[in-house]
């Protein structure tokens, strides 16, 4: 019965299954995992929360992350107090936000997320970025600033760079 | 269509942030190829002479008219591209006048990421395209 089971394994064709392969006792083995355990074998994906007050600037975003297989948009905003709530609710890995909104600004908000004590780390965006701003945006204890110009080739190489817990300032 | 059997795509609209990320996005279907992107009106008609698109995306505002205006002109000079104007809000009126004047497809921004390769694929057919929200904002000024 056994034998069968493996052999039956072993003579998967379905190619979304993954296959693991390596030596037990010097002998090869390689077995094709079924697709339930591969995927909570997965690694977790990014979860990201977008906090930008214009509104097409959001489609933006939201469609860029979309196109990521290790990005999971769990929460939008329109301004700082409600980047803060959704913070506080939902613990994000990372927080992508714009500096000028309404409400309270993106500097200020970021400030208030680090003080709370979340391991939520963010990412700002902002149209004015250079080294002034920059110098802004770290003091702050922000982890990046993207020039929103440059969203569609950096953004999702900054996220992956800030979640892996390195900083990155275009 | 090439001879490789896609569908050659223009992007025309003035947010630049927007006009690159369809570009990304639709550079990931198979059957579809962004021929180039452009933010206006004019730029939009002379790269359609020179590229000859199958498909144009447009803004529902292109400096300096809206969709309806601009399809009506798309129409007046022959261009045989199939038309699919994209909306940030969905406009009955707008949409009725942009329809009358020539455009094949109308859908909201927001729709994008569930919409857009059916749209463009569907009136790429020859195929009138009204997406759920747009065709739900329209419904609801018809009672």
């Amino acid at each position: 019965m056994t034998a069968l089971s493996i052999r039956s394994v072993l003579s998967s064709q379905d190619e979304r299954e993954p296959v693991v392969t390596g030596t037990i006792y010097k002998l090869p083995y390689r077995l094709h995992l079924p697709l339930y355990i591969s995927e909570a074998l997965a690694k977790p994906k990014i979860r990201v929360a977008i906090a930008e007050d214009h509104a097409e600037m959001r489609v933006v975003l939201r469609l860029l992350l979309s196109m990521s297989p290790e990005v999971e948009v769990v929460c939008e905003s329109n301004n700082g107090q409600e980047a803060i709530d959704c913070v506080e609710r939902l613990q994000p890995d990372v927080l992508v936000m714009d500096i000028y909104m309404p409400v309270l600004d993106g500097l200020s908000a970021t400030k208030r997320v680090i003080s709370s004590g979340a391991a939520t780390r963010v990412l700002l965006i902002s149209l004015h970025t250079g080294n002034f701003m920059a110098a802004q945006a770290a003091a702050a204890g922000a982890y990046g600033l993207v020039s929103k110009d440059a969203v569609a080739g950096s953004l999702l190489q900054a996220i992956e760079a800030i979640h892996r817990g390195q900083t990155f300032f275009s | 269509m090439t001879e490789t059997g896609r569908i050659r795509i223009l992007i025309a609209d003035d947010f630049k942030v927007l006009r690159d990320v369809i570009r990304l996005y639709l550079e990931r279907v198979e059957d579809m190829e962004v021929v180039d992107e452009v933010p206006d009106l004019d730029d939009a008609l002379e790269r359609t002479r020179s590229l000859q698109p199958d498909v144009i995306v447009l803004n529902d505002y292109l400096p300096p008219v809206d969709s309806a205006h601009a399809a009506a002109l798309f129409r007046k000079l022959e261009i045989p591209a199939a038309l699919l104007a994209i909306s940030m809000s969905a406009e009955p009126d707008l949409i009725r006048r942009s329809f009358r004047h020539g455009i094949n497809g109308f859908m909201l921004k927001e729709e994008i990421d569930e919409c857009l390769v059916e749209a463009i694929r569907s009136i790429h057919r020859g195929e009138r395209y009204l997406s759920p929200r747009a065709q739900e904002a329209y419904d609801g000024t018809q009672h």
